[in-house]
Parts: structure tokens; C-alpha cells; sequence
């Protein structure tokens, strides 16, 4: 699985919410390559090739980072700041996706450079529009480097 | 009287003066008649004798006198020393107590701020961790409604839909709490508040929704006070809502929003014609939790009213209310106009 090259690298510990995001975009007949991760420690180890993903290369990075906050081992605000400041990664967007509308995590995320960050909601409905919308986006009208 | 007795004489006066001279200031001669020339002379010296004695005297007192003064002034300056040495004493004790002092406000700010961040974690994980549970309940009995209505007998269906309702008011009263909590911990940022605009923002929103078009407004003109905008808005917003939710259930339901002017502050007050309260629970109004009416009823998570509360505390003003049942309710608040936060 990954050394195909992935579309969207799902940061998630919560796999009700995961589930939830795969329901949502299988309803939009949307099917970006996804792979899942469930902590921060994960999560790196797959964005640098280390540890049990040491295999990949370097060159297919994912095209969209979707990645939770509160994560087990390494927590989403470290895994961003990781991301952000290494040349490789640095460009690939990642979208905040959390529970949290709390001020201070909003501004720390786009401090570290966040390119998004999103407010899951509680219902299905506004829950799998806004996850649609955000994939289209990210993988069909955003251009990346 | 005889040359011999003559010189006799002059040997006494001449002793007299050595006498004189040399301080005894006691030496007396004794005239004798015989020679009134020495007479006079002795007389003389002895009058000399006295003055001199009478300028000694007086010369000794001053003497005396300058040296009290000098050992007055010697204890005066002694009095002065202690007097220094015990102010500095004092005051290297107030900046000890002052050292002490800082040091404990200093422990007791670390402390409250070590408990308003526990405050923040507490409201942060009630938002992330009680939210999460609840998207997968509602989630997944909406998609089970929408996904599988066709295995599920009405009765099934009315569950869920319960099941969506209840989560729905769960996920507002876990919102609600947050915003109350937060509450506490923001900064009031004092500005000039343009009472007569945030009303008719909140009226206009009333008269656009089918729900309260019934309302008849009657918005008195409102000055402007000093205050925290986003605050005082939410405020208003609370007390019209609960006005025109407690109101819209009676036939011809009116809304009066205005202000009474009294020894130069200003007392707003928002009025119903609605079902009103009972005043012996005037007291429960504000608590947070607390409701009056049943949930079926009139919805609601009964935060509002606390949040009102607190606003107006944290601005140092005054918040009450006035009401009989069925006859609607006023609540009434007041700010300060000179705000020291």
C-alpha cells in the first residue's frame, strides 16, 4: 500500500471519525487514495520515511495531509510544526481538522503553517459537506508545488 | 599719722591689688580714717573687688548656662542618631515585608494561573472529548435513517430521530458551558458601545424569521455606554431571545426594549408581554443550569440568563428582573459609566 502513490494521509486516532470521513466522500462517489495513520509518532514516521514505512520514497508525498489535533504519542500541533519546517515536506498542504474551536490552538496552527483549519461539526450532513468540499478542493482546484 | 604707718598702708592697698590681680577677688582693705587719699583708694578697690566679683559671678553662670545648652544639643543629637538608626531599622523591615509580600502575590498569581490553565485544559478536553462521542451518535443515526429507512418500522425511525434530537441539545448545553466557562477568562476590552445599533441588528434578524414575525416591537431610542461590544451584544441577544421565546406563544405579543435614566445612569430594560415568571424563583433566575419552564416546552439550556450575569458582574453592574405569571416579564440591567477594570 504505501508505495503507491497516496492521495490523502489521514491523521485520525478517533475511527468512528474516520469512518465517518470515508462514508462522506464514498456518498460524493469521490475516491482519492487514502492512507491512515492513527498517531502523531505514525504519522511522521510515514511523512519522513522512517520506521516501518523507511521503505518509501521520498518523492510520492501526499497530496493533502488531513490531520486531527489531539493524537496519542505525538500530538497534531507537533506533527504540523514537523512538517512545516523540513524543505521536502513543507509544501505539501495540510488541513487542520479538530474538534477544537478554541482561539489559541486556531492561531498556534497557522502560526506553524497550517493552509486550513476546520471546525469538525457535530451532524452528518454539515459533516460530509465540508469534507467533500475541503478533498475537492485541496486535490482539484488547489495547485501545489 | 607716721610715715611708717603710711607706708604700712600702701603695702596693704598694694597687696590688695596683687590680690586683685591675681583673682582673689575676695581681697578687702579696711579704711581706716587715717589718710583719706589711701581710703579712698582702698574704698576703690574695694568696689573694683566687688564689680569684678559680680562679673565673675555672672560670667560663670553664662558658663554654666552655654554648657548645658552644649550637653542639650549633645542629647538632642543623641535622640536624632537612635531616631535615624530606628527608621532605618523600620524601614529595612518594610522592605522586607514588601519582599515578602511580593513574593507571596507572586506565589498566588503563579497559583491562579496555574488554576485558570487547568480551566483551559478542562474546557478544551470537555470540547474535544465529549463532541466526539457525541458526532458519532448523531452521525451514524442520521446515515442509519437515511441509509436503511427501509428495514425500519416507524417506531425505529421515531427513536433515532430522538436519539438525533437529544444529541442535537447535548452538543448546544456542551457549547453553551464552554462559552460560559470561556467567559471567565476573557479580557474585557473597554470601548464605546452603540447600544441603539447592536438592538436593531438583533430585532432585524427577528422580524426576517416566520417564527417571531407575530412581534410587535416597540425600541425606544438607547444611548451609548462604555463596555465590552461582543459582551453587551451577547447580553442583548440573550434577553430578546428569551423575550421573544416566552412571548410569541401569546396572542398579540409585544417586545419593548429602552432605558430609564436615573442620577445619570442608565438602566436598560427589555420587556414582554409573555408567560412571565413566578417572582419567588427571582433568585434561580441566574443559575446556571436553571430553568423556570419545562424543556418540552420552551426550549433552551437554561445557560443564557448566568451568561447574562456574568457579563454585567464582570462590567460591575446590576442585573434583575421583574415579573408576575402571565403577565410577562422586564429585566432590567445597569453598567457604571466609568468602567475600571
Amino acid at each position: 500500500m504505501e508505495n503507491k502513490t497516496v492521495d490523502i494521509l489521514l491523521v485520525e486516532d478517533n475511527a468512528s471519525d474516520a469512518e465517518l470521513i470515508l462514508i462522506s466522500l464514498e456518498e460524493k462517489k469521490l475516491v482519492p487514495s487514502i492512507f491512515m495513520v492513527r498517531d502523531g509518532e505514525k504519522a511522521l514516521d510515514y511523512i519522513f520515511s522512517r520506521g516501518e514505512f523507511g521503505h518509501r520514497s521520498g518523492e510520492d508525498n501526499p497530496k493533502l495531509i488531513l490531520l486531527d489535533l489531539k493524537l496519542p504519542k505525538i500530538n497534531g500541533l507537533e506533527v504540523l510544526s514537523s512538517i512545516k519546517e523540513k524543505v521536502p515536506t513543507k509544501n505539501i498542504p495540510v488541513v487542520i481538522l479538530t474538534s477544537s474551536a478554541h482561539s489559541k490552538d486556531i492561531e498556534e496552527c497557522y502560526r506553524l503553517g497550517a493552509n486550513s483549519y476546520i471546525v469538525k461539526p457535530i451532524g452528518f450532513d454539515e459533516f460530509s459537506k465540508i469534507i467533500t468540499h475541503t478533498v475537492k478542493y485541496w486535490l482539484e482546484i488547489n495547485k501545489t508545488l | 599719722m607716721d610715715s611708717s604707718s603710711h607706708e604700712q598702708k600702701i603695702q596693704l592697698i598694694l597687696n590688695q591689688i596683687i590680690q586683685l590681680a591675681t583673682g582673689n577677688l575676695d581681697a578687702r582693705g579696711a579704711p581706716d580714717n587715717s589718710d583719706d587719699d589711701l581710703d579712698g583708694i582702698i574704698l576703690g578697690l574695694n568696689m573694683l573687688g566687688e564689680e569684678l566679683q559680680k562679673s565673675r559671678e555672672s560670667l560663670r553662670q553664662k558658663s554654666l548656662e552655654l554648657e548645658r545648652q552644649v550637653d542639650e544639643t549633645q542629647l538632642a543629637n543623641e535622640m536624632l542618631r537612635s531616631e535615624v538608626q530606628e527608621r532605618r531599622k523600620a524601614e529595612s523591615q518594610i522592605r522586607k515585608l514588601n519582599q515578602e509580600l511580593e513574593k507571596r502575590v507572586e506565589k498566588r498569581t503563579a497559583q491562579l494561573q496555574k488554576a485558570n490553565e487547568e480551566l483551559e485544559a478542562f474546557s478544551y478536553s470537555v470540547a474535544h472529548d465529549l463532541r466526539s462521542p457525541l458526532r458519532s451518535i448523531l452521525s451514524y443515526s442520521q446515515i442509519t435513517l437515511k441509509r436503511h429507512s427501509k428495514f425500519l418500522n416507524e417506531e425505529a425511525k421515531r427513536y433515532l430521530r430522538t436519539i438525533e434530537e437529544k444529541t442535537h441539545e447535548m452538543g448546544q448545553l456542551i457549547d453553551d458551558l464552554l462559552a460560559f466557562a470561556l467567559l471567565n477568562q476573557k479580557e474585557i476590552s473597554t470601548q464605546t458601545v452603540a447600544t441603539d445599533k447592536i438592538v436593531d441588528n438583533i430585532v432585524q434578524s427577528y422580524k426576517m424569521d416566520v417564527r417571531s414575525k407575530e412581534i410587535a416591537w416597540n425600541i425606544q431610542s438607547l444611548p451609548n455606554i462604555q463596555g465590552d461590544r461582543t459582551l453587551i451584544k451577547q447580553v442583548f441577544t440573550n434577553l430578546i431571545s428569551n423575550a421573544v421565546k416566552f412571548t410569541v406563544v401569546k396572542p398579540n405579543p409585544m417586545v419593548t426594549v429602552g432605558t430609564i435614566s436615573e442620577g445619570g445612569l442608565n438602566t436598560f430594560f427589555v420587556k414582554d408581554n409573555g408567560v412571565g415568571f413566578d417572582m419567588q424563583y427571582k433568585d434561580k433566575l441566574f443559575g446556571v443550569f436553571q430553568r423556570l419552564h419545562e424543556k418540552e416546552q420552551f426550549e433552551g439550556t437554561g445557560v443564557g440568563l448566568a451568561i447574562v450575569q456574568r457579563i454585567i458582574e464582570r462590567h460591575h453592574g446590576k442585573v434583575w428582573a421583574e415579573s408576575m405569571i402571565d403577565q410577562g416579564a422586564t429585566f432590567y440591567f445597569s453598567i457604571p459609566p466609568e468602567l475600571n477594570n
